[in-house]
């Protein structure tokens, strides 16, 4: 990058509004060239200019009436915890929620239905498995 | 009332909107950082377009007042520095239109101070070079350098992309610089 294109860049750079790369390489021309960093100074400067050509306060009396002011229209009240929570705003879904909560309740809480037997398929039969006796229980030898 | 050192912490660190919701609730301790925040940035730019100074000071109040007051700024939603900005823009443009013609009638008197003294300190030649914008550059830099608005924060004000801010922003820093330079030459 030459001066040229430094100093057509200055502005940008110090408005932080240049891609990366030119950012990098205005930088880079910065570090190495007296003029041009120089330069950046000055424009600096001028620009911080503006902030302090206009910084001023307003006088002490206006911040205590706007202060009083303040506090008489928004003093606080004792239901405001409870008035600032009813007013929390609420999310989207939280209507969803709130609307879904009986039908929640009514499955969690509703009796167990028994099982409908099926006629038309009766039952298989009941099956020992797995008993792992190979004899009978009352001819086993119990000392 | 006490305030507890967490308290403190917790205001001095809390956002803007956070701020506004508490002082709404009647905290005044959040009306101080909020306070302390603005009172520079947002008092030099009104100064910059009401240059009678009391009338600058109401006019500082009313726009504090106006954006606590308005429950259509829902600080959940936007963003307080943005929404304070756009208030006090537009009360600046009433105050404007009411005073002028009586501005009209002051800008036409010879302005002793600059006759009698032509070495100007420094402040007094930002403010000239910046009296020699067209409004929208003067408006775009106050923005800026004034009032510290990011880039989304002057679009908002100003209604209009966040890359038409950036290139008009090069644009107003050029024309701030020439008329900077016009000044200092003899
Ligand atoms: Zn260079």
């Amino acid at each position: 990058m030459n001066c040229d294109d430094a100093l057509e860049k200055l502005s940008d750079h110090h408005h932080e509004t240049l891609a990366t790369g030119e950012a990098v390489a205005v930088a880079e021309h910065l570090g190495a060239c007296g003029g041009c960093a120089q330069a950046y100074c000055r424009l600096q400067a001028q620009l911080r200019g503006i902030g302090s050509a206009y910084a001023e306060r307003p006088s002490s009396g206006t911040r205590d009436a706007l202060r009083a002011a303040v506090a008489t229209e928004f003093a606080a009240k004792p239901t405001g915890g409870l008035l600032s929570f009813l007013r929390r705003p609420v999310p989207a879904y939280g209507a969803v929620l709130a609307a879904a909560l009986p039908l929640v309740a009514w499955l969690a809480l509703r009796p167990a239905e028994p099982k409908p037997i099926d006629v038309a398929q009766p039952p298989a039969p009941a099956r020992i498995h797995d008993y792992g006796a190979t004899v009978p229980l009352f001819d086993r030898n119990v000392s | 009332m006490t305030c507890g050192i967490d308290e403190v912490v917790t205001a001095v660190t809390a956002s803007d909107e956070a701020l506004t919701r508490a002082v709404r609730e009647g905290d005044m301790e959040a009306f101080d950082v909020l306070y302390a925040r603005y009172e520079v940035r947002l008092f030099a730019y009104v100064r910059r377009f009401v240059t009678d100074r009391p009338r600058a000071e109401d006019v500082f109040q009313e726009v504090f007042m106006t954006v606590l007051r308005d429950r259509t700024f829902d600080p959940s939603r936007g963003r307080f520095a943005p929404w304070l900005f756009t208030v006090a823009r537009n009360h600046c443009r009433m105050e404007h239109r009411k005073g002028s013609r009586e501005s009209r009638a002051l800008d036409a008197l010879p302005t002793p101070v600059a006759a009698a003294e032509p070495a100007y300190l420094e402040a007094d030649q930002v403010r000239l070079a910046m009296d020699a914008l067209p409004d929208a550059q003067r408006q775009l830099l106050l923005l800026k350098q004034v009032a510290e608005l990011t880039y989304r924060e002057i679009a908002s004000v100003l209604g209009v992309a966040e890359g038409t801010i950036k290139s008009r922003l090069h644009t107003a820093t050029s024309a701030f610089r020439a008329q900077l330079a016009k000044g200092e030459t003899p």
